[in-house]
């Protein structure tokens, strides 16, 4: 009821300040969005206010106010009543900009490894083009009219959100590779001391259960946001556009991941492990001894990161080429590299296409070795992808568009076509659906399991 | 005193014979190329900025309404934005030509940065208009005798003004019209109708310019319109606001100024 209220007295406020709104530049988007979500057989509706406020102070600073709105969103998403909120100061060779903001790097379509600064909410209906602002401070210096350096400096690491059965699915998978990792330990053990086959396997399913219940645990999900973040977070950029004829650009990076890691070291968890098998071993021979009550904590959280990337975008035989590479590096050495190769073209029926590739490579994760030991298939494991868009505008005033993701292995696609239909000069209904076939999208932690969720969409904007 | 009074009539009624006579003579003699130059020159500011409305009419009629603006300095240097409706607003597009190389940045605010087109893309239509990226930059300013090589095939009355007709032919890649008719009226050499021509030799698309009026000393057409013969489509743009050669900074012209409000 308190968001209808706002969301009434804003539209109050747009009609009733005509006046006002000549001194100030003032828009805005109302979108009601209706979602069929196939996974759960329900239909959901959402409406939002997106409104736009800026104001000019002269020629050298300016202000913008970017609130939304939302009615009846997934209270399990992040939502940010300003989405931006920034001042902006222009000297003669550097513009500055503070407050919460989003800032898009990167020359590649959809996929932007080295768009490295805003955090992608997960949880969003459209992940792909949702990023989450940050407090931060951002400035521009130009060299001369094509080169420029940009240095961010982000106050306070703020996390990717991710959808709740992603991050079951991480506690489940985690779960059962230490349950993996008891079971051996209980097992070597016995037959350390002689078992039998049998009678070793017998006891260790009987045992493992125990420990896991009695002697594991695992940080609540709201707990692993880990509150010694402290560090600022810095970014930066070099650009030179129309080196010849394209546009260049490197970055680095240096924070914290988006997305939450084991930060336990394993070798210390089996350390820790042993007496606590021992106990339980010598209770299974003597009734009267007590197994262990030490605890075993299983954190996750933010690993230190550092990246380095680099951007370029230009024409190549008249076809539209580009390219983005991010190499990143954490704390505990583990490495991971995006790279993404395209190109666009236009048709002369208009038709304009994009082609993409995207790989990601993952080396050196701890989750991924631990699991190597114990025989299990890598939780993180590389990824190809090719991205296929394709846009048709027909009767001159609406658009047919699709995109499709594809993994070259043939373990799943994602396909959404749409038709975009102007109804009038600020009346849009864009209507479409999202298919998946993601055969592993149960244990799957990939960038496309992320990415999206199968649903048929009606959405009607209008513009003011 | 009367032999010098006889003698200077005579010398200036020779002088105006001859002059017009060496008029005469010169149009009788105007190539293709002399009458682009002349296009150019007529329709050349250091500076312009334009305020248009822009109508988009598809084949069923439905019509929608846009307002941009298109600021350009000398022959190298373009600006378009978008101003209304919300949906494209703030959507730029920015052309610098260097070393006889055009070059196009969009801003698109939805992906919130800057990104350079490829030459073939430039051929595309702009924003859902009948006009390519290329049109709308000639809209700007034009800058046909560099673009085109011209003949003279003959003369023909538009809309009751006599009018020069030119045959051009592209001279860069990426321009993909086969060929382009111009009608250039033969009193103040105002291009009024242009017809384009697809790679097939097909009539692809006619541009009318209407209402040519004397703002500032540059005669500027109060209407441009587009016209897609093959789809039925039009773009109809209306000058709303008109400046010439006012101060306009560089900077402007930087993908730094795209993104600003």
């Amino acid at each position: 009821m308190k968001k209808i209220t706002v969301l009434v007295i804003a539209l109050v406020m747009i009609f009733a300040l005509p006046v006002s709104a000549q001194e100030y530049d003032l828009d805005g988007e109302v979108t009601q969005k209706l979602n069929y979500l196939d996974n759960s057989e329900t239909i959901e509706g959402l409406t939002e206010l997106n409104l736009e406020f800026s104001k000019n102070f002269g020629f050298d600073k300016s202000i913008y106010l970017n609130p939304v709105f939302k009615l009846n969103y997934d209270e399990n998403s992040e939502y940010d009543f300003l989405k931006e909120v920034y001042f902006d100061y222009y000297l003669e060779n550097t513009d500055l900009r503070v407050g919460r903001q989003i800032i898009d790097w990167g020359s590649a379509y959809e996929l932007n490894p080295t768009d490295v600064v805003n955090p992608r909410d997960f949880t969003a209906k459209d992940p792909t083009s949702a990023e989450l602002g940050v407090t931060s401070l951002k400035g521009d210096y130009y060299f001369d009219y094509q080169t420029s350096l940009t240095g961010v400096v982000v106050g306070q690491h703020r996390p990717s959100p991710i959808p709740s059965a992603l991050e079951g699915m991480v506690d489940k998978t985690t779960k059962g590779m230490i349950a993996n990792s008891v079971y051996d330990g209980i097992y070597s053990k016995l037959i350390e001391k002689g078992s039998k086959e049998i009678s070793a396997v017998e006891t260790a399913n009987n045992i493992t259960p125990q420990i896991m219940n009695n002697n594991f645990t695992i940080n609540d999900p709201e707990k692993r946001e880990m509150n010694d973040i402290t560090d600022p977070e810095i970014s930066l950029k070099f650009t030179r556009r129309n080196f010849k004829g394209y546009d260049l650009s490197v970055n680095y990076f240096k924070g914290y991941g988006d997305i939450p890691l084991i930060i336990s070291d394993y070798n210390q968890v089996q350390k820790d492990l042993k007496p606590i098998i021992e106990s339980y071993l010598l209770a299974e021979k003597d009734p009267t001894a007590k197994t262990s009550k030490e605890t075993i904590s299983l954190d996750f959280g933010y690993k230190e990161t550092q990246s380095i990337g680099f951007s370029g975008r230009g024409s190549l035989a008249d076809i539209g080429v580009w390219t983005e590479i991010n190499y990143n590096q954490n704390e505990d050495d583990e490495k991971k590299l995006d790279l993404v190769i395209g190109g666009d073209y236009t048709f002369e029926n208009n038709f304009y296409t994009v082609v993409q590739l995207f790989h990601r490579n993952y080396k050196d994760y701890k989750i991924n070795d631990i699991l190597k030991n114990n025989d299990k298939d890598k939780l993180l494991t590389d990824e190809n992808y090719l991205i296929l868009h394709g846009e048709l505008p027909f009767r001159s005033i609406h658009t047919l568009k699709t995109d499709l993701i594809a993994d070259v292995e043939g373990e799943g696609y994602m396909i959404n076509p749409a038709a975009e239909f102007s109804l009038g000069n600020d009346y849009n209904l864009n209507v479409g659906a999202v298919v998946m076939d993601d055969e592993n999208s149960e244990e799957d932690f990939s960038t496309l399991n992320m990415l999206a969720e199968e649903k048929a969409y009606f959405e009607f904007t209008w513009n003011f | 005193m009367k032999k010098i009074k006889l003698m200077l009539t005579f010398l200036v009624i020779s002088t105006f014979v001859i002059g017009g006579l060496g008029t005469a003579v010169m149009a009788e003699d105007m190539t293709g190329e002399d009458i682009l130059e002349k296009v150019d020159e007529k329709m050349d500011s250091e500076t312009r900025d334009f305020v248009l409305d822009m109508t988009i009419v598809n084949e069923n009629g439905q019509e929608r309404d846009r307002k941009i603006t298109i600021k350009t300095k000398g022959e190298n240097k373009g600006l378009v934005k978008f101003l209304e409706p919300g949906d494209v607003k703030d959507t730029a597009l920015l052309t610098v030509e260097e070393n006889d190389e055009e070059n196009m940045w969009l801003y698109l605010p939805a992906l919130g940065n800057v990104k350079k087109i490829a030459s073939h893309n430039k051929n595309g239509n702009f924003m859902g208009t009948d006009f390519t990226y290329n049109d709308i930059d000639m809209v700007g300013g034009s800058n046909y005798e560099d673009d085109y090589d011209s003949k003279l095939v003959g003369e023909e009355e538009i809309r009751g003004n006599m009018c020069y007709k030119l045959s051009t032919t592209p001279t860069k890649e990426s321009i993909n019209y086969s060929e382009m008719k111009m009608w250039v009226r033969k009193d103040d050499y105002m291009p009024l109708k242009l017809e384009f021509y697809d790679e097939d030799g097909e009539l692809h698309k006619i541009m009318t310019n209407k209402n040519y009026r004397d703002i500032d000393s540059h005669i500027t057409p109060e209407e441009i319109v587009m016209e897609n013969v093959q789809k039925g489509t039009k773009t109809v743009l209306k000058l709303s606001e008109v400046k010439y050669n006012i101060e306009l900074n560089d900077k402007i012209f930087t993908t730094r100024y795209l993104t600003r409000n």
